[in-house]
């Protein structure tokens, strides 16, 4: 107890530090809300030519659609944890690294901290976008969503935010031994993207491809919140999400810590 | 006699000097990108994932539906391959050289461009080659490839060779757009905006058939921005559903952004300011 709560109050400094930090870059908080509308914008274009001749796909309704996007789009909004793994790569490659060994908290705990302080502010504004966005675009938010899946949501969401911290950190720490860890960088950006569900929602692909990815966290980054929380997915299958997306942390949160405690000692930036 | 020959002794001689140059550049750049061997293809891993999965987000729509307004699985598959054809050119040639131009203006770089014999937009354009993302290309043609196979096109030597002209001449228009929106650092300092707002605009048109615009969008996206233009046109001549009316307003955008881009650059050029502005 002694030692959780000086981390604890660590956490919440950072955390609070990037939170006012973020109010020096209002531009490109205002191109988060942009990116946001961006996102809906696609989905009212795309989707209103698909619905013109007919009334579902793939189960999903027009209005249930758009919902979809909305909710979604809002919680990639959230997901800044991208600039973990270029900054991490950028800073062993350019020998300035360091900083992050000599400050007294873990590295995967301090850019925990971190991306949740800049997601909370860039929440502020992607927020009232996604809102202007659902009324702009006629979208109707307002389902009847269980409390039991709106809970597993609201678990989720941080936990998925989290995984993906551990995720990126893991391949930013690539950097370590391979040099520079750009090639991973690149190959997973879009793929996470289509596997989290923010370019269609999953249940639109085959059976086969969908039950496979039901076992991989990135499942239950965006995708199964967005569904939880357009009362389209039933609370028995967000607390199994819950469950499979926390057995991921169980395991991404040491691989992280372990790669990063063997890889360090090969880094030999001194002095940036 | 002598003379000439002296003449044309000095002009092999600045030929080979500058062939010897290009060489040294080539290969200075190929060494720099060899230092980090992971990422010499990072461009072609970037992009291809992003059009692979751009592939399979429409192949999950059409499973559950046999057309978009009007548009058939071959046919999205052959826009989605152009645009990333028309994107590896824009890789591989002028993309890496034409993004410094903003930060160029703004720290006084360009001094040095100018001051060089030619034109300084040429040397940007071609100076920053990406082999790299050379493998774009065959990546690319096989999407076409295999949405022509898909829509059940029969490509004769015409189709085939009207297409690649309408696609090189897509490939100017995407490299007039992005020169243009990179001229305007010239008039103001944080022009990031625009960049920004570029990558938007390009991300939903790789994503939308131009043809889906309606009202003010299809203003924007066809006329404003053309974006809605660059892969759209080379699909539909080569599925054969362009009109001539369609083919005529591509063409003329090609011409007047191009000459708007020339135009523009030159114009910049005389309000830049230089480092010690």
């Amino acid at each position: 107890m002694s030692r959780i709560k000086p981390g604890i109050t660590k956490f919440i400094a950072v955390a609070r530090t990037l939170f006012k930090a973020q109010t020096a870059y209002r531009f490109d908080m205002a191109m988060a809300a942009v990116e946001t509308l961006g996102r809906v914008l696609f989905a009212r274009i795309l989707w209103g030519v698909v619905f013109q001749s007919r009334e579902t796909v793939g189960g999903f309704t027009y209005q249930r659609m758009l919902a979809y996007y909305v909710v979604s789009s809002f919680l990639v909004s959230l997901e800044t944890s991208y600039s973990v793994e270029s900054e991490l790569n950028e800073r062993i490659r350019g020998g300035s690294f360091s900083k992050y060994m000599v400050i007294p908290t873990n590295p995967i705990a301090h850019f925990m901290a971190r991306t949740c302080g800049s997601a909370l502010y860039s929440a502020m504004f992607t927020s009232v976008a996604a809102v202007f966005g659902a009324a702009a675009f006629g979208a109707r938010l307002t389902g009847a969503v269980e409390p039991g899946a709106a809970a597993s949501a609201a678990l989720m969401i941080p936990l998925g935010l989290a995984f993906m911290v551990c995720f990126r950190f893991w391949i930013g720490v690539m950097a370590f031994r391979f040099e520079d860890a750009g090639f991973f960088i690149h190959l997973e950006g879009s793929v996470i993207q289509f596997v989290t569900g923010a370019m269609v929602p999953l249940a639109l692909l085959p059976d086969s491809v969908t039950g496979a990815l039901r076992f991989l966290p990135f499942h239950y980054v965006t995708y199964t919140p967005a569904m939880l929380l357009t009362g389209q997915l039933s609370r028995r299958e967000g607390w199994a999400g819950l469950a499979i997306l926390a057995a991921w942390m169980c395991v991404m949160l040491p691989l992280a810590q372990l790669t990063y405690d063997r890889a360090r000692v090969r880094y030999d930036g001194v002095g940036a | 006699m002598t003379m000439g020959r002296t003449t044309m002794g000095k002009i092999l001689w600045n030929l080979r000097f500058t062939a010897k140059m290009i060489h040294m550049l080539v290969k200075m750049k190929l060494t720099r990108m060899m230092a980090f061997r992971l990422s010499f293809f990072g461009g072609f891993f970037a992009d291809g994932a992003f059009f692979v999965t751009q592939v399979l987000a429409f192949q999950a729509i059409y499973g559950h539906a046999d057309e978009i307004g009007g548009w058939g699985r071959g046919q999205t598959l052959i826009f989605v391959g152009t645009f990333s054809m028309l994107n590896g050119i824009n890789m591989l040639v002028y993309f890496f050289g034409v993004i410094r131009i903003p930060r160029l203006i703004r720290e006084g770089g360009l001094d040095v461009y100018i001051t060089k014999p030619g034109s300084a937009l040429l040397r940007l354009t071609f100076e920053s080659v990406d082999p790299g993302c050379a493998p774009l290309l065959p990546l690319s043609a096989g999407i076409i490839a295999y949405g022509a196979r898909v829509a059940g096109i029969h490509v004769t030597p015409g189709l085939a060779a009207g297409y690649v002209a309408l696609t090189l001449l897509m490939a100017l228009l995407y490299y007039d757009m992005e020169v243009i929106l990179r001229t305007l650092p010239f008039f103001f300092i944080g022009a990031s905006a625009v960049e920004r707002i570029e990558g938007e605009a390009l991300t939903l048109n790789f994503r939308i058939p131009g043809v889906f615009y309606k009202g003010a969008f299809k203003v924007i996206f066809m006329f404003i921005l053309p974006y809605g233009v660059m892969a759209t046109t080379p699909a539909r001549m080569l599925t054969r559903t362009l009109e001539p009316s369609g083919l005529i307003h591509a063409l003329a955008v090609v011409v007047v952004f191009t000459w708007f881009a020339l135009w523009f650059w030159r114009f910049g050029l005389r309000h830049y300011k230089s480092a010690g502005g």
